[in-house]
């Protein structure tokens, strides 16, 4: 997988971008070739060979697409066209992503981005049949859709409608929206390396040796370090392609929003990994919950049982299926169904409590109640990441049950000798100034800042100072991340 | 005007950026590091007979003033902390055209032909490199910096610019203080190293060595076994050739020794080692260069002794004395021809040992408790006995689970909690003996 | 739109369902919510909505939602 932070990556991108504003004097109307063009290419580093899918699936839901809007074709034939395709899709996906067989058979990886184009591919294949969505004017239009290189890493999932207007006109050099972009590219590098970098090594060490004494101080910061590493690190990487996309002037879907300060699980996976999440909620859980059999049960519920349980246990119902789908999606380990199942659980039950909350008449607004939903929320949280953090179910249960029965806070400094962690002082010291001003950036966004114009108006020298001292932390950090092999103060 | 006004503050900006750059490289890079002291002093010497080059193997195990007091010529230890082959290379083409020696002497080991190499290391030494060569120089070493490895494509290459940022003096304040303070003043790097160097002390013409001997007692793994690669890393072997084929182009003689390792530091990786560096010297023969191994030296030349050890990889000051005096011995050899009958055959070697060197045991998960499998490193005529002992972590008195046998194996039971365990070996019939300690927890 | 909002209002008592303009753009109804609504619709007004139909220009207020299920009347 391409560095996005490397001479090899920032020299491509140079050439990519001053071919494309070029384009725009020289054949405006197409400069999107360019984007093609780069994204291909970017793509053929992953491997000639993948490209096959990428194409394969590209030209089957294109021609799908013009099959669904063609007046003569029956309803039956589109029908069947659709669920074709859609097979294609997941027989795809399943075969390298959920069977180890083929891969070994075959000596092939998973394709890059396959998880994610996928999932691109049939949300505009399910908007076309629907209707909701135009079908592509043509292939190498849609091909760009898919294949554009900043989304094809982590994501995000992004759709037909919000992506075409963008890429297909034609766009000058906009200094302002170029600089904002580096901004957003310069802050995911900050949260990569000088926090995500930083505390990978504490997580691994601990999660992988668990016996059954672990201390539960020891476990509980582990998780805590763990949530800060995983956000930084998935948020971090996205920062980078969102800045990357938006020096070409385009706009991916937003896939963070400041996911700790969430007030429910609920609101927090409308914070996290946003598009995964909207995806799940328009082609799963709408057309699940409201399926025939489910408004079926629902009715049935609410003349044996009233409102409440025929619009909880539905609801209910679908919501711990995406779940289990979110789980599945990140991988076909139990670990990752039983985090699934825990969250999906949970959201089912609070939204069947809610009315209890309501009748008890606590205080909606007010800083007090806020600060508390959004601590609960964390514990939460951090409870369901005992099953992604850790990797081996029984594993987590042995942590959970340590936590509270043997967390001997005391013994934290001798205990967390025994895991080894190639761990020195300033890891934590780097991560914890580079924590605090995404903690800042975080409040004011929260807050409905735009953190980036207040920047762009604040005086230049006060802008090269703070972009300075983020470098520093930065370039400081990487001595202390652990694939550097511990040679540090070897006096090169 | 708005464009030129723009460009200016990019230009401002820039320069901003680059004087920052050039103060942290003044405050934070140590005025003692390794590649500085190197091309410092050789800046400031001419007339070089012969070059000492390669790692630390170099810099630390070979005393150029021994080696100029029995030869009678000048000689200077270009050796730098974790020289990887592509920087030696770019040391050897740099000596060749300002300081045209007539000999240079290259140590080389396992550990300088993996695929590990410190990234940190060959930054600060491009950077010290650069420093010392012109201008347009400067751009092929980076140009080349980025095609070597995987500099290309991995983040941390990028420090390349800023290489006070992976090489730095030690992060307090009085360290950094210091260090500023010996730049102004202009404190000659060799003296900055005795000054902060809490391991290592400067000698002389770019040789520093460590004091203080290993503890036998206490190897296990610690040797150059991490550096294992089942083939060495073709790019590394790709430099060596460079090196030989630039002597041979411009006169130079290279003579290339593998300094003297502790006798477990050999063994330990078994039959692989001697067939790799066999290796070594097919390649090198090619280009009529002498390579030897100095573990396969005779007693003659150099008795090898384990006191002179300071780790798996280094003498201590008292060794490379001792070291470098039969280096010199050896260099007419190198000179003349016929240095191959002061080596042994492997086989030789192996038979000449008599001790055990270290002791090092694997511990496996059994179904109930666990398998020791312990391993004595050395000589192929050593009969060696085992003892095996217990005890609880915190605690002071050992209990033995079993006595001396020459059983390598052993399975035990310990209870739940922490406990030491200590494998004992000594050749038969003798009394002196090595061990290694490992403590493992038992909560299953 | 007497009896919409009354729909409206045994599902989420809490919400002004005759003010707000914005019910989905800023989150005040949530995906259970939509769940609820669309089995009330069913049962109240006999119209089947679709997965498709669930875009914010149809639920942003009680007028648009009223307007949705006058069309899927016909």
């Amino acid at each position: 997988m391409p560095e996005l932070y490397s001479m090899q990556f920032l020299l491509f991108l140079a050439a990519v971008l001053i071919c494309y504003y070029a384009a725009e004097k020289l054949f405006p109307r197409f400069q999107w070739v360019i984007l093609l063009c780069a994204s291909l290419f970017f793509y053929t580093w992953a491997g000639l060979p993948y490209v096959v899918f990428l194409l394969a699936v590209s030209a089957a839901c294109y021609r799908a697409s013009h099959i669904f809007a063609e007046p003569g074709v029956s309803a039956e034939n589109k029908k069947r066209v659709m669920v074709g395709v859609l097979l294609l899709h997941f027989l795809i996906l399943g075969l390298f992503k959920y069977t180890g067989l083929f891969r070994r058979w075959s000596g092939w990886v998973i394709p890059l981005g396959l998880s994610y184009y996928t999932f691109q591919s049939v949300s505009y294949l399910l908007d076309t049949y629907n209707g909701k969505q135009e079908a592509a004017g043509s292939f190498w239009k849609y091909l760009l859709f898919l294949s554009w290189f900043p989304q094809l890493l982590q994501g995000p999932i992004n759709r037909f409608g919000a992506m075409a207007p963008q890429f297909f006109r034609s766009r000058k050099f906009d200094s302002r929206l170029f600089r904002k972009g580096l901004m957003r590219y310069g802050y995911g590098v900050l949260k990569k390396y000088a926090v995500a970098n930083m505390l990978a090594a504490t997580v691994s060490h601990i999660f992988t040796q668990v016996d059954g004494d672990i201390s539960g101080c020891v476990v509980v910061f582990g998780i805590l370090v763990y949530s800060f590493q995983q956000y930084t690190d998935f948020s971090g990487g996205i920062d980078m392609v969102m800045g990357v996309s938006e020096l070409f002037g385009i706009e991916m879907s937003e896939n963070f929003r400041q996911p700790y300060f969430a007030v429910s699980l609920a609101d927090f996976w409308r914070r996290w990994h946003i598009s995964l999440g909207a995806w799940m909620k328009d082609y799963v859980f709408y057309p699940l919950a409201l399926s025939k059999p489910m408004r079926k049960w629902t009715q049935h519920l609410r003349r044996k049982f009233g409102m409440q349980w025929s619009r909880s246990l539905p609801a209910g119902a679908a919501n711990i299926a995406v779940f289990f789908l979110v789980g599945l999606w990140h991988g076909a380990d139990l670990h990752f169904l039983v985090w699934g199942l825990f969250n999906g659980l949970v959201i089912a039950v609070s939204d069947c409590m809610a009315p209890l909350y309501r009748k008890v008449n606590l205080p909606k607004k007010g800083a007090g109640i806020r600060l508390f939903r959004t601590l609960r929320t964390f514990i939460i949280v951090n409870i369901g990441w005992y099953f992604d953090a850790i990797t081996d179910v029984r594993d987590s249960f042995i942590c959970l049950r340590n936590t509270f029965t043997r967390f001997r806070a005391s013994a934290f400094a001798g205990d967390i000798l025994i895991y080894q962690i190639p761990y020195r002082r300033e890891n934590y010291m780097i991560a914890a100034v580079a924590l605090l001003i995404v903690f800042v950036v975080s409040l004011l966004q929260e807050r409905g800042v735009d953190v980036r114009e207040g920047l762009l108006k604040k005086p230049a020298v006060l802008r090269l100072c703070l972009y300075l001292f983020c470098a520093l932390l930065v370039l400081m950090a990487f001595p202390f991340a652990a694939e550097a092999g511990g040679f540090m103060y070897a006096n090169f | 005007m708005r464009i030129s006004r723009k460009l200016l503050k990019v230009l401002l900006a820039v320069c901003a950026v680059v004087l920052c750059n050039q103060a942290m490289d003044f405050v934070l890079s140590p005025n003692y590091g390794s590649a500085r002291i190197t091309f410092t002093e050789l800046q400031e010497r001419d007339d070089i007979d012969m070059v000492i080059v390669g790692s630390s193997l170099a810099e630390m195990n070979i005393d150029p003033g021994i080696l100029a007091e029995k030869l009678g010529i000048s000689v200077y230890n270009a050796g730098t902390a974790g020289q990887s082959p592509e920087s030696t290379a770019m040391l050897v083409e740099y000596l060749i055209r300002y300081k045209h020696p007539k000999e240079i002497v290259y140590a080389v080991n396992y550990s300088s032909l993996g695929n590990l190499q410190s990234l940190a290391s060959q930054i600060a030494f491009n950077a010290a490199y650069k420093d010392a060569v012109p201008l347009l120089d400067d751009i092929r070493a980076d140009l080349r910096f980025f095609s070597t490895r995987d500099h290309f494509r991995t983040a941390e290459a990028l420090s390349c610019w800023a290489p006070w940022s992976v090489n730095h003096t030690f992060l307090r304040p009085t360290e950094i203080i210091k260090n500023v303070i010996e730049k102004i003043k202009g404190t000659a790097p060799s003296e900055s190293l005795n000054i902060h160097s809490p391991t290592s002390r400067y000698y002389n013409s770019g040789f520093q060595a460590y004091d203080g001997m290993l503890d036998y007692n206490d190897v296990g793994k610690k040797t150059s076994i991490g550096y294992f690669n089942e083939d060495f890393y073709p790019p590394a072997l790709q430099s060596l050739k460079d090196i030989a084929r630039m002597c041979r182009e411009n006169d130079v003689r290279l003579y290339v020794v593998n300094t003297p390792k502790p006798v477990f530091d050999v063994v330990s990786y078994g039959p692989w080692y001697f067939e790799k560096m066999q290796v070594l010297e097919d390649l090198f023969a090619e280009y009529e260069v002498p390579y030897v191994d100095f573990s396969l030296a005779v007693p003659e030349l150099y008795e090898a002794k384990e006191e002179y050890y300071h780790d798996y990889d280094h003498l201590c000051y008292d060794g490379a004395e001792v070291f470098s005096a039969s280096l010199a011995e050896l260099i007419p050899y190198f000179r003349s021809g016929g240095y191959k009958d002061l080596f042994r055959t492997p086989e030789a070697y192996l038979a000449s040992i008599k001790t055990i060197s270290s002791v090092d045991f694997d511990l496996k998960e059994a179904s109930q408790g666990y398998l020791i499998q312990a391993f004595a490193w050395t000589g192929s005529n050593v009969e060696c006995e085992y003892r095996y002992l217990i005890r609880e972590s915190g605690t002071e008195e050992w209990t033995v689970v079993k006595d001396f046998s020459v059983a390598d194996a052993c399975g035990i039971q310990p209870g739940t909690g922490t406990w030491d365990i200590r494998v004992e070996a000594r050749v038969k019939g003798e009394s002196a003996v090595r061990y290694y300690t490992q403590t493992v927890r038992n909560y299953r | 739109m007497e009896e919409l909002l009354k729909v409206l209002g045994e599902i989420r008592p809490d919400v002004d369902f005759a003010g707000e303009t914005a019910l989905i753009d800023d989150q005040i109804l949530d995906s259970f919510d939509m769940i609820a609504i669309v089995s009330a619709f069913d049962e109240h007004y006999g119209v089947t909505v679709k997965p498709a139909d669930l875009v914010p220009e149809n639920f942003n207020s009680a007028e648009a939602m009223l307007a949705m299920i006058n069309r899927l009347k016909k």
